[in-house]
């Protein structure tokens, strides 16, 4: 037995070995991984687990105050994950199984979000419905306070559900409508088929839209630093630690108690939850579904999902007007001047300066994420399900953890004795001014989205399509080329929109990063909304919308989408 | 059989085994296989899902590497070689056919990567596209094309690289049956005209039958038999072989003695001389395989022997025989409107001898 297995691990390695391309592929994801995101990560843990930071655990564990925060993070994710997956699922629902007017717009709305900067719904919803809100004081009269907990969960609902409506969209279109006919062939109401047939099979999607939700809630920075007023969550915490207090140790424990739950929702949703699914989301249609046609059902739902599309609506038109006027909620007058700020004056160098690593990190996130999908389904090696959940860490580690680990691994060399592997690359001191640690994280907070949108787009793809190219001659790095990417194009179109999109309006894990010579917009923003310049930050939300926008539409002139090949294979975007 | 001591495309397999690890589970996928194929025959691999035809075939390819043994192409030991050097051309069950290139690309991608020159690649997938009743869809993307079209474009692709073995992974199992039938004899009457040395994986009997010279059951990972189809069906070396293959009854028999390649022995009432596996000895318990086609049945009064039911297929009558307990099948194939035996008939059972066969015995699986 033990010769066979260890013949078999040389005939492995051989193997690998005479593959280049699977030799090379694997040398630079490995490296990857191993400098980006394992690297840091372990100087992060080594720093939480010392003498000294043993301390804090002690007080933090036993302080009432931190109780408190850490009840406060868990209080926050339960209660997003609630109700972003209730929302989701109503728009989910309405889009797939009623028939109603303006299922495009209601489209849009939900997907909003996906382009949104941090701080544009939270920054609206203030000039809206805050103390001396547009709708709740100058047309209520109502001095509502809308920091704390409830500001909180309705603009963090507002801006995470389209996860959760993504991802119900997709299970509700591939259910097999033939389902809810032979319950109703067997005489089951419309009421009864949702309760016993659509309801039971999503339950699983439903139950992952939660989990992810709260994963992304606990994690979120941007909504509790300016909307959180007295309540204070772990994120926020973990902040003014580092950006405040200058407590590294401070720090470093507390992104290690944000993790505990983080990384252990995450686990259980992807290796446990995710695997319960009885459906497959292949993004073939299933064929027409059973449309509901009770009319106080049907408007009743419409009238909800109007709401809140309408809100959604009312969100951004104010981020867009906020921009033109001198103070929206006060002083009406048009202006251009927050714009002159933005493009020209002082806060052009952040606009520049992101955008220009944003560009870097883009094409370097979508390549990572085809290579590693397509060695994660198409090679057979040992330790291919770790690639993949180390990889996955990128967007499953909270922000701040990240951009910790980050400080504390590139602000200094990396050395092992005398001899220095990397030099610094945080820092206004390090090299180019430290744009590399911060295209680093933008590339690790990228790479997921482009890893499972090119992994689902492969397991579509019949590996014979592959292996004929082999059996006719082509080499491992050929049939990549001429085959395997064409085919996954589309896949690979949605890794680089979702990369600009995401390293554009990163915020959590790059704000420590900022140097005067690397900018970043997101952590501009945050100083105009702190400073009350609310025009100059909705000036800048609208440039971010715009050029995210732009670069989707030239990244799909570019890349192209209409091969043919889409529809073969019921990929879309 | 063809040419035997053709230099091209003789292959040898020498022990091999794969054996695949999915955690602590260890499945011997091909377990010790041998097998000789001379240049341009054509040979199928033929048994139930899961026995390893498949696989056998992709290590042939070189999609898998062997754990154990050789496998030798004109005398080259080629087991480590990559897929993509190896002189085989795959068919595939899903034809595989490149969905972003038309029908002229995926044809010419293999000799694009010999580095061919255009006008001469231009001209060989001319040759190969009129060949395979192709012509003027050169510009079609592969979904224009129907099912025996795609089937067609696959089949040119894998000729036009001129290999010395052709590789079929059942590429007719997404045809219906009357396209199955035709593609059927396109295929062996080019096989034929190339001489390529063809190997070919099915499920089904009857595709093996009309296409090979020799067919190689397999169950289990391992060769049942090796042999022509006549072989094959009339003279199977286990009951494995003779279930699979065809239908059959089998009746339990003591054989009382043995004449050259026949034995003796006693079932309905009489003694046969029956045609006998060689390892059978006198005394022992066998199987006597009688096909359904090969039974005879005569309307007898007062014989104890029933029609339990008649089945009408046009071209045939297929009937279940109860005699005393133990069910027969039996098939007419040459009814006439006169002499279709109703059920309730009592009949008299009887077979011919010379095309059944006596089979060593051994515990029948329960099915």
């Amino acid at each position: 037995m033990a010769t066979i297995s260890l013949k078999r691990r040389l005939g492995e390695f051989r193997r690998i070995g005479s593959d280049w391309t699977l030799l090379v592929g694997l040398l630079v994801v490995v490296l990857f991984l191993g400098v980006a995101i394992i690297y840091p990560l372990s100087k992060m843990l080594g720093v939480s687990f010392t003498a000294e930071s043993f301390a804090y655990y002690v007080r933090y564990f036993s302080s009432p105050v931190y109780q408190g925060i850490m009840w406060n993070t868990i209080q926050l994710g339960l209660v997003v994950g609630l109700f972003g997956t209730a929302l989701g699922f109503l728009f989910a629902y309405v889009q797939v199984r009623v028939d109603v007017p303006f299922k495009k717009f209601m489209n849009l709305m939900a997907l909003m979000p996906i382009i949104s900067p941090p701080f544009a719904v939270a920054t609206a919803a203030i000039v809206l419905f805050g103390r001396g809100g547009l709708i709740t004081y100058r047309l209520f009269g109502i001095r509502y306070n809308l920091y704390g907990f409830t500001g909180l969960t309705i603009v963090l609902t507002l801006s995470l559900f389209t996860v959760a409506y993504m991802n119900l969209q997709g299970m509700l279109r591939a259910l097999d409508p033939s389902l809810d006919e032979a319950a109703t062939n067997l005489g089951a109401s419309k009421w009864h088929v949702f309760r016993t047939i659509t309801l039971p099979m999503l339950i699983p999607g439903i139950a992952s839209s939660f989990l992810l939700l709260f994963v992304e809630a606990i994690a979120d920075l941007a909504n509790p630093l300016v909307l959180g007023g007295d309540f204070t969550v772990l994120a926020s915490r973990v902040y003014i630690a580092i950006s405040g207090e200058y407590d590294i140790f401070a720090g470093s424990v507390l992104s290690v108690i944000l993790l505990v739950p983080s990384l252990t929702v995450f686990i259980v949703q992807r290796y446990w939850v995710s695997r319960k699914s009885v459906i497959s989301v292949t993004g073939k249609p299933a064929g027409k579904p059973t449309m509901i046609t009770n009319p106080i059902v049907r408007w009743g739902l419409f009238a909800l999902t109007m709401f809140f599309s309408l809100l959604i609506l009312l969100i951004y038109g104010t981020v867009f007007v906020g921009a033109f006027t001198e103070l929206f909620g006060i002083n009406y007058t048009p202006t251009l001047r927050h714009f002159e700020f933005v493009v020209l004056g002082l806060g052009s160098q952040a606009m520049m300066d992101t955008t220009k690593m944003s560009l870097i990190a883009t094409p370097i996130a979508g390549v990572l994420g085809m290579l590693i999908a397509w060695l994660v389904v198409r090679k057979h090696f040992t330790g291919r399900s770790l690639i993949d959940f180390i990889s996955m860490l990128g967007i499953a580690l909270p922000g701040t953890v990240l951009g910790i680990g980050y400080l504390l691994a590139f602000n200094k060399p990396a050395d092992i004795g005398s001899i220095t592997l990397l030099p610094p690359l945080a820092g206004g001191t390090a090299i180019a001014g430290g744009t590399i640690a911060l295209i680093l994280a933008y590339v690790v907070r990228s790479v997921p989205a482009g890893v499972r949108a090119g992994v689902a787009s492969l397991q579509q793809i019949d590996p014979s399509i592959e292996e004929a190219s082999i059996s006719l001659g082509a080499d491992n790095a050929t049939t990549f080329r001429k085959v395997t990417l064409p085919l996954i194009r589309p896949a690979f179109l949605t890794g680089l929109v979702y990369s600009f999109a995401r390293s554009m309006t990163s915020l959590s894990a790059v704000i420590f990063l900022s140097t005067p010579y690397a900018k970043i917009m997101t952590a501009q923003i945050l100083n105009e909304v702190d400073a009350g310049r609310f025009g100059n930050a909705f000036a800048y939300c609208d440039i971010l919308i715009i050029m995210v926008l732009i670069v989707i539409g030239i990244l799909y002139f570019v890349v192209g989408t209409t091969t043919g090949v889409e529809r073969d294979f019921g990929v879309s975007l | 059989m063809t040419t035997q001591t053709s230099p091209s495309g003789h292959l040898l397999l020498n022990s091999i085994s794969k054996v695949f690890e999915q955690g602590s589970n260890r499945v011997r996928a091909v377990d010790n296989v041998s097998l000789e194929i001379h240049g341009g025959e054509f040979i199928t691999l033929l048994g139930p899902s899961g026995c390893g035809k498949t696989t056998t075939l992709r290590l042939i390819a070189g999609f898998e590497l062997p754990s154990s043994g050789q496998l030798v192409l004109d005398k080259r030991d080629i087991a480590n070689l990559p897929p993509n050097q190896r002189p085989m051309a795959m068919v595939f069950q899903s034809y595989a056919l490149f969905p972003h290139l038309n029908v002229f690309e995926n044809v010419a991608y293999g000799l694009h990567l010999k580095k061919m020159k255009d006008n001469e690649i231009r001209e060989a997938v001319e040759i190969v596209l009129n060949m395979m009743n192709l012509t003027g869809l050169g510009k079609r993307s592969p979904s224009q094309l129907s099912g025996g079209q795609q089937q067609r474009v696959a089949l040119a692709r894998a000729m036009v690289m001129k290999p010395k073995v052709l590789l079929f992974d059942e590429p007719l199992s997404n045809l219906d049956a009357k396209l199955r039938i035709q593609m059927r004899v396109e295929i062996r009457r080019l096989q034929q005209r190339l001489g390529i040395t063809s190997i070919y994986v099915t499920h089904d009997q009857v595709e093996a039958m009309s296409l090979s010279d020799r067919i190689v059951v397999m169950n289990k990972g391992r060769i049942e038999q090796v042999g022509t189809p006549v072989e094959i069906f009339l003279r199977p070396a286990s009951l494995f072989v003779a279930d699979f293959i065809g239908r059959a009854n089998f009746i339990e028999v003591t054989v009382l003695g043995r004449q050259g390649d026949s034995c003796v022995v006693k079932a309905f009432g009489a003694d046969f001389k029956v045609p006998c596996s060689p390892i059978i000895e006198t005394g022992k318990q066998a199987y006597l395989m009688i096909r359904p086609e090969m039974m005879k049945l005569t309307p007898q009064t007062g014989s104890k022997a029933q029609i339990r039911s008649t089945i009408y297929l046009g071209s045939s009558v297929e009937y279940e025989v109860d005699d005393g307990g133990s069910m027969l099948m039996a098939v007419d194939t040459q009814p006439h409107f006169e002499n279709i035996l109703s059920e309730g008939t009592p009949v008299a059972v009887s077979f011919d001898p010379s095309t059944s066969y006596v089979l060593p015995y051994e515990e029948r699986p329960s099915k």
